[in-house]
């Protein structure tokens, strides 16, 4: 069992509970987009960190799971918690479907099939009226009735109700995550990510999985889906465009560090408190978003969560550091 | 026939570009996403010389492959080149990091309106049926000199033949002593500057915007990809293939899906034949 981050939890807990505290709307907002992001930027973790296949496709999952809460909701009259416990299933079947035909490839040419399937769905988006409402969108998307557990009354109609949603789904996401990169199950990952071949070597049919780390991260987009779609209560096809979902979700891990357990949840405050305190243009915004992303690549290239063990490398005496490990023994002749 | 020559027209536009692409991609061996944005400069500038300065068509298509051009020659020398130790993904994050500054940029500049050059000749002829504008016409031949005049410097000059050494072994290419920085910069100013050909040519008969870099990054990986990685050929006609299907599913399918179709194609591809239409070697 690896060493437990307390120290991360208790920040995390204390600054989701400052902002419930504070419960000013715009803070509860910035609170739930971050959240969502870091949820995203998770789900993407594991295809992307842990397996090392790029995937530039998340946004259509998050949009697949966000049109599906849309369409439960406005057209079938359904309660929040039925798209939530669906969506993630039906991300993970489509995901499951479409993995062993684009999982056959990797590098550059897997990033381009995600990105096309990612353009497919937007495509889909704005064409499919009857279902998606087209580039209008879906409005009217109506958050569920306040839940009463003896004392408690947590209103999920609220903007604070709806942000403890929120914390829960994002800590139990969190845990998760960390629970799952120790099993046996996300060490193949790491296999496949160093040498696909080695692994199947070892008797590994590398590709159930890479296609379950797939459908892992389609149910997660998909249930990050959900939850956006009733949050901001209205969906439209622009936030599920390449530059608006995927490729922030990827450039919020890429901050935050790919692979690493906190890098989503840092990445994610990041970009989206900066542009906040900086108040930006929204093509100034984009602009920002690369600027971040060279400055991080070329100065921590193991992003945000990488710093704190950069800084302790740092202050340790610095000759260990030039220390090279000992070369291997050379086989005897 | 309409429909083949509107894919014609624009699956020309698309060949130019992956040819460039093509050509970068087996000679540098970085993945250029910014290689669209050299397009959007050669069809802005184009588009912006002759509104706003009055020159005529042709220098101003010039002007766009000369600073489309200079803007590869930016990225080999400036930017690639300097991150050569970084892994594929950090690569991968400066290209998609440059085509988000160079977009928005480029938005901010010149606004976001799809327009096509003003003043491009509008003759029409009647080919079997179908219109065909002299412009498109201009676009296909284009295309055609260009994809033979390019498969000639590969095979027939001697910077193409180092350029298909550093292809095909790039180790051994820097050991026989080849300059491989320069060739490299070459590579990519010669791409871009297909790039920007494309672009100029484009703005003539479709309109062009300043958010279209990214969208003919991803058409032009797609061709490279279905049509098999390292063959111009198979770029040309590549580019020729996407074209006629955007065009043909555009008009018989639904036109709401014009670029799904390329998307579906490319996946279909991946499914039968994963090392691309044209490719035998595994590239995977």
């Amino acid at each position: 069992m690896p060493r437990i981050d307390w120290l991360g939890y208790v920040v995390l807990v204390a600054a989701m509970a400052a902002i419930y505290i504070n419960g000013s709307g715009y803070a509860l907002t910035i609170g739930m987009t971050i959240m969502i992001w870091s949820m995203l930027a998770i789900g993407l973790n594991v295809p992307l960190g842990l397996t090392g296949y790029y995937h530039m496709g998340i946004g259509a999952f998050f949009g697949l799971g966000a049109y599906g809460a849309g369409f439960m909701a406005v057209r079938l009259g359904q309660p929040l918690i039925v798209p939530l416990l669906v969506m993630p299933v039906i991300g993970a079947v489509i995901s499951a479907a479409i993995g062993p035909i684009i999982l056959r490839i990797r590098g550059l040419h897997f990033a381009t099939a995600t990105l096309a399937i990612g353009m497919i769905a937007s495509d889909v988006m704005n064409n499919w009226v009857a279902v998606t409402g087209g580039p209008l969108g879906l409005a009217g998307i109506v958050r569920p009735a306040p839940m009463v557990f003896g004392p408690v009354t947590i209103d999920l109609s609220q903007n604070s109700g709806f942000y403890l949603l929120g914390c829960a789904l994002t800590l139990a996401l969190l845990i998760w995550f960390a629970w799952f990169r120790t099993t046996a199950f996300a060490l193949v990952l790491r296999g496949i990510k160093s040498d696909d071949l080695q692994t199947r070597a070892f008797g590994y049919s590398t590709m159930r999985y890479k296609v379950g780390a797939f459908a892992i991260s389609g149910a997660i987009a998909a249930a990050v889906g959900v939850y956006y779609a009733f949050f901001i209560q209205y969906i439209s096809p622009e936030p599920f465009s390449f530059a608006a979902s995927s490729f922030q979700a990827f450039v919020i891990l890429a901050v935050g560090g790919i692979g690493s357990l906190w890098g989503p949840v840092l990445g994610a405050t990041l970009i989206t408190v900066l542009p906040e305190v900086l108040d930006l243009q929204p093509q100034v915004r984009v602009m920002t978003y690369g600027a971040i992303l060279l400055v991080v690549i070329v100065f921590l290239p193991r992003g945000l969560a990488s710093f704190g063990a950069y800084l302790r490398r740092a202050g340790r005496a610095p000759a260990r550091e030039k220390v090279q490990p000992a070369p291997l023994e050379q086989p005897a002749k | 026939m309409q429909e083949l020559v509107n894919g014609l027209a624009q699956g020309s536009v698309y060949s130019l570009t992956a040819m460039g692409l093509v050509l970068i991609f087996s000679v540098v061996r970085v993945p250029n996403f910014a290689h669209g944005e050299a397009v959007m400069f050669g069809g802005m500038l184009t588009l912006m010389s002759v509104t706003s300065f009055g020159l005529p068509l042709l220098p101003a298509i010039l002007l766009g492959v000369v600073v489309a051009t200079a803007f590869g020659l930016v990225l080999s020398v400036g930017v690639f080149s300097r991150v050569k130790d970084k892994s594929e993904i950090g690569q991968l994050m400066i290209s998609m990091a440059i085509v988000v500054i160079v977009g928005a940029a480029a938005i901010q500049l010149w606004g976001d309106e799809a327009r096509t050059v003003p003043g491009a000749p509008s003759m029409t002829f009647l080919v079997a049926g179908a219109y065909v504008p002299v412009t498109w016409a201009i676009i296909i031949a284009a295309a055609l000199l260009a994809a033979i005049g390019l498969e000639l410097f590969v095979r027939q000059t001697t910077a193409g033949r180092v350029m298909r050494a550093m292809s095909l072994r790039p180790d051994a290419a820097k050991l026989m002593g080849i300059p491989v920085d320069y060739y490299q910069a070459m590579a990519f100013a010669i791409g871009s500057g297909l790039a920007g050909l494309a672009g100029g040519l484009y703005v003539m008969a479709f309109p062009a915007q300043a958010s279209m870099g990214h969208i003919m990054s991803l058409k032009s990986f797609v061709v490279i990809i279905f049509a098999g990685m390292g063959s111009i050929s198979g770029a040309f006609f590549g580019g020729l293939l996407l074209g006629l299907v955007e065009s043909f599913g555009g008009s018989f399918l639904s036109s709401g899906y014009t670029n799904s179709f390329g998307f579906v194609l490319l996946l279909a591809v991946l499914l039968l034949k994963p090392n691309g239409l044209f490719g035998g070697r595994s590239n995977a």
